[in-house]
């Protein structure tokens, strides 16, 4: 399966130099790098890795902090409540 | 380790290891991506093994340097809005290392005792800058005089008294504060190699010029950084739905594209480290959101490459 055309925006500065850095580490950090540059590699054509300052990554940041309060991983189909708003307002 | 689903089997790691010992196993993270054991060196950030690192873990585990740690509230120093110079002085003094006469004559530097200013007291922190004339003369002018008299009877030692200062004034009367400081210190120094006795007036006047100077060297900046501290501040009191108020926000795709932002947060509180991803389409309308959760604390830069990870997954 192939995909195209996505940018990926992380808000982590390191995991995206890392990410674009050809760098060996054998580190924990390192390992998943490694193993993300991969299916990058596999999966993606067109595509793009980036960093975004920390306010245009309030989707992402918000989805994050509710995941407190679930037991383990969700995969939401329909807009969840804890991002309506903000999806709402970076639309305009 | 139930090889299943790569989790530590804790039945077994409990049978045969000591509680502590089993804890600390119990609490190593198993990450999926990670599929080879290696030895990694914990001191480098890497995982390599260097000098460097290994002497610095020497250091820090074989040298006590704890008598050198000084509780205090070392970063309010730094993030005065004055000229560095004036930051490195208010440093020095408080770590106690500006060459006083008292603290010469220590070293068996052979020099008179007494205030170059007063002559009537030991050159010490609290007399040059707090309790000589000259200073009081300068605090009057400057109206601190009585938020220092209140801090010197509220603390045992002169350092302690310019942290309850710096905690206590407000940015405009820290800033007069800290530079009338430079401002004294500069006088005493001018008058001990350079024989030249300067008026108190003329100590606050440098000291005013000095903040006014700064002020316009650093107004365009100024304004900017603080706009972004209001705007990351919002974002961590959680208060999610206000629109910072400045540049930064969320980029629209370009046609036929797709955008997924990836984001980690860490939960102290509940040892667990949460993902989030979200992907949109050109008009910013939803596509598809997931979370996931793990049951450990990670090391930020891992549950962020991890973030990465579960996206592209």
């Amino acid at each position: 399966m192939q995909f195209d055309h996505v940018d990926f925006e992380t808000d982590s500065r390191l995991t995206a130099d890392a990410f674009h850095s050809d760098r060996n580490d054998t580190s924990d950090f390192g390992c998943i790098i490694n193993s993300c540059r991969s299916l990058y590699s596999s999966l993606f054509s067109n595509s793009r890795v980036e960093f975004v300052r920390r306010q245009a990554n309030e989707v992402a940041h918000a989805l994050a902090r509710d995941a407190t309060l679930l037991a383990s991983h969700t995969v939401y189909y329909d807009i969840p409540n804890c991002i309506e708003s903000l999806i709402i307002n970076e639309m305009l | 380790m139930n090889l299943h689903d790569k989790s530590w089997n804790e039945h077994t790691v409990r049978q045969v290891f000591s509680v502590d010992l089993a804890d600390k196993i119990l609490h190593t993270p198993l990450l999926s991506p990670v599929d080879t054991d290696r030895i990694v060196w914990k001191a480098e950030r890497n995982g390599r093994y260097s000098v460097r690192s290994a002497y610095r873990l020497c250091v820090s585990e074989l040298v006590d340097s704890s008598h050198l740690r000084r509780p205090s509230f070392w970063m309010r120093i730094w993030h005065l809005k004055v000229p560095q110079k004036v930051k490195t002085l208010i440093w020095r003094i408080c770590r106690g290392c500006l060459p006083m006469r008292v603290r010469l004559l220590d070293k068996g530097v052979n020099c008179p005792p007494n205030c170059a200013s007063c002559d009537s007291e030991y050159e010490d922190y609290t007399h040059v800058f707090f309790t000589c004339p000259f200073a009081i003369q300068v605090w009057n002018t400057t109206d601190l005089y009585g938020s220092i008299q209140h801090a010197l009877s509220t603390t045992a030692l002169g350092i302690e008294a310019i942290f309850s200062l710096l905690q206590n004034l407000s940015v405009e009367l820290s800033q007069r504060f800290t530079t009338a400081i430079w401002s004294i210190w500069k006088h005493r120094n001018l008058r001990v190699w350079d024989d030249v006795t300067e008026s108190s007036a003329l100590v606050v006047e440098r000291a005013r010029t000095m903040i006014v100077d700064w002020e316009l060297a650093n107004a365009p900046n100024a304004t900017v950084s603080t706009d972004q501290i209001l705007s990351s501040s919002n974002i961590g009191d959680g208060s999610s739905t206000s629109v910072p108020h400045h540049g930064i926000r969320w980029q629209h795709p370009l046609p036929g594209r797709y955008k997924c932002n990836i984001d980690a947060a860490f939960s102290t509180s509940l040892n667990r480290t949460e993902i989030g991803i979200c992907i949109r389409e050109l008009d910013g309308s939803f596509v598809l959101a997931r979370t996931e959760v793990h049951p450990c604390l990670l090391q930020t830069d891992v549950g962020e490459a991890l973030g990465l990870h579960l996206a592209l997954q």
